[in-house]
């Protein structure tokens, strides 16, 4: 968990590092006031102190981490990355193909990756969440959804 | 009496057809987000956001409130049936709810349970409906400066509960101010972070980060960890017997105390309430060792003090614009989605949709209990549903959300972003909380501190010269000064027990 912990510290001191260079482009004060850069650079500049703080508090145990390790199960992450891929892709094709097609691809790929191996079931679920979603909530309900170059 | 004439025209609103259906609609989604495990009241709320797309604001709120009211009750049946809470809140009610479902009880538990959330969900209604309004005319004597100190002492709040670091609750309330900042500066109208990025001027959208961290990243932990599926358990005999309600009456009346005054104060969330409940229950009981064995008081309390919390947490909402939890801070974005802001204003600028939500708090409880009690064995028949099936049906109502919110495959993939920054801050037991608060929050803060600032020509002194905001920026230091020595202490208890 420490070592997590550790990780995510290093993280935000980047992300805040960025912002405070971010904001330093921007004015932080001008002949109306604090400008647009003052309040995002000053949070930035309290945050990066804060995870130099943190990494010294970690680095000297002085945070209560408890007892619980960082465990990751090895099964479950690979399915969650296969989960993660093809949401990505079904994402990337959302515009192209259209949410019908994509979600019909999406569907059985998560049903399939998690285990169900029934494709009855992987088929009926496959349809009913792309073409039967996508009348229910665009042609019923009217939230935009959309249709994919191919205009189907 | 102006509170109980504008209570009544909110009821007339709140009993039309259209909205007693807003809210059966909201009762049944939350009952069904709650009873499935995993998925808590704040990832609920947020895929169901866009569902109320194209309802009217009135409808949409009453909706949303509904949703999250529902997932408090609907987390109590996994919690009494498999022992796995269906929300964070429901945690205590495993400890004498399954011990009752062992021992053939599991109808009673679940009955009391409703009875309680109901009882507890209609006092703290009414006593909503009785200080909202002189609370909501006394903050608007605030100006930007008290609006600041009072943001800033919720955020405070949020943060010195938020978890085992004051540090890293601190570094997620910063985190999240700063990504509410990405879009186009409010007071000079420069863009901000974007990056060229067109999307981006718009800033970053509450929903679909907010379906990232909860929704997605709840989905890839289930994955990871697929949960409990419910045994063969039998539900019979809802009602408690005499010597039941007996036992439950007190539990009940104290629970929906401890609830309510504990919701009005941001940053509790629900599980203190529930816990507080129990532990005062088992104190006052003359039997304490039937705590954890299946006594109907330790059902009959914390779930009471759930729903009474749930109701409390809208004072500070409706009434100072202020969001107490996660699932609030949602409801707060749906607000603002919708192009309101809540706070005193709002009770000068839509009396009509303020007062028509406060009535549907009564008309979601009712449903709610006539929903609950005849029902249960339908939502318990939900827990035999294959994990498979739930994760890929939410992850397609998150798509579709995020997508939906401005048609556009972006917001998507800001969506999986932050999806899998949640993961990994689950994984570390990082406070969510107040990055979700600050999230929410950041844009008015903004706006106050630069106006306030605006005011005393760069003078910080603003802020603790007007009395109301002096007394806030003190509470703030009193928290955070707090926090910091109660985790103090309990690092160094616990270091003592280990050695």
């Amino acid at each position: 968990m420490k070592r997590g912990w550790q990780a995510a510290a290093v993280a935000l001191l980047v992300t805040f590092a960025f912002f405070i260079f971010e904001s330093w482009q921007l004015s932080l004060r001008d002949t109306l006031g604090p400008g647009p850069g003052f309040f995002p650079f000053w949070l930035s500049v309290l945050g990066a102190v804060l995870a130099v703080f943190l990494l010294a508090q970690l680095h000297l145990n002085r945070v209560d981490l408890g007892t619980e390790a960082l465990v990751f199960d090895r099964a479950g992450v690979r399915n969650a990355v296969l989960v993660l891929v093809g949401l990505i892709v079904a994402t990337a094709l959302l515009d192209v193909v259209g949410f019908r097609f994509s979600m019909l691809l999406l569907i059985p790929y998560l049903l399939l990756v998690l285990g169900v191996r029934n494709w009855v079931t992987v088929v009926i679920c496959g349809v009913a969440g792309s073409f039967g979603v996508y009348y229910v909530f665009f042609d019923l309900l009217k939230v935009p959804l959309p249709a994919g170059i191919f205009g189907f | 009496m102006e509170g109980l004439q504008l209570l009544l025209s909110g009821f007339a609103a709140a009993l039309s057809l259209q909205n007693l259906l807003f809210a059966f609609a909201g009762c049944v989604l939350g009952t069904l987000i709650g009873v499935l495990p995993g998925l808590g009241p704040a990832a609920g709320t947020a895929i169901l956001i866009p569902l109320t797309f194209h309802l009217d604001a009135t409808g949409a709120i009453i909706m949303l409130a509904a949703i999250y009211y529902g997932a408090m009750y609907g987390g109590t049946i996994t919690s009494v049936l498999i022992n796995v809470p269906g929300e964070a809140a429901s945690v205590v009610t495993c400890l004498d709810g399954y011990q009752m479902a062992l021992q053939g009880r599991a109808g009673t538990a679940l009955g009391i349970a409703a009875i309680g959330s109901f009882v507890g969900g209609i006092f703290a209604a009414v006593a909503l409906a009785i200080v909202a309004l002189p609370l909501a005319r006394f903050a608007l004597a605030f100006g930007p400066p008290e609006f600041f100190s009072l943001m800033f002492v919720g955020l405070c709040l949020v943060t010195g509960l938020a978890g085992q670091s004051l540090a890293a609750a601190l570094l997620m309330t910063i985190l999240g101010l700063l990504l509410s900042l990405v879009g186009i500066d409010p007071v000079r109208g420069a863009p901000r972070f974007t990056f060229g990025v067109p999307e981006l001027y718009d800033g970053l959208g509450f929903v679909p980060v907010v379906m990232g961290l909860f929704g997605v990243a709840e989905i890839l932990l289930i994955i990871e960890t697929p949960f409990r599926r419910m045994g063969d358990i039998k539900i019979k005999g809802l009602w408690p017997s005499r010597d039941e309600w007996k036992r439950s009456s007190g539990a009940i009346g104290r629970g929906t105390v401890i609830g309510f005054l504990l919701g009005l104060i941001p940053g509790v969330g629900a599980v203190i309430p529930t816990f507080m409940a129990y532990i005062i229950e088992k104190r006052l009981s003359k039997h304490p060792e039937r705590f954890g064995n299946g006594a109907i008081e330790g059902v009959a309390s914390p779930e009471t003090a759930n729903n009474a919390y749930a109701n409390g947490a809208m004072v500070p909402l409706l009434v100072l614009g202020v969001p107490s939890s996660p699932t609030i801070a949602i409801l707060m974005g749906a607000f603002i989605i919708n192009g309101l802001t809540p706070g005193p204003f709002l009770f000068q600028e839509r009396p009509d949709l303020v007062w028509t939500v406060i009535a549907s708090f009564f008309t979601g409880n009712v449903i709610l209990l006539i929903l609950n009690l005849p029902l249960v064995g339908v939502w318990a028949k939900l827990l035999k549903m294959p994990y498979q099936y739930l994760c890929a049906g939410t992850l397609l109502f998150c798509i579709m959300g995020a997508y939906s919110l401005k048609g556009t495959v972006f917001d998507v993939g800001v969506m999986l972003v932050f999806g899998v920054v949640g993961y990994f801050l689950r994984k570390l037991n990082m406070p969510l909380a107040p990055a979700v608060l600050a999230l929410v929050l950041g844009p008015f803060m903004e706006k106050s501190l630069r106006t306030s600032l605006e005011m005393s020509a760069g003078d910080f002194s603003i802020f603790l010269t007007r009395p109301i905001s002096a007394t806030l920026m003190v509470f703030a230091a009193l928290i955070i000064a707090v926090s910091a020595f109660q985790i103090a202490a309990l690092k160094s208890i616990r270091t003592a027990e280990s050695k």
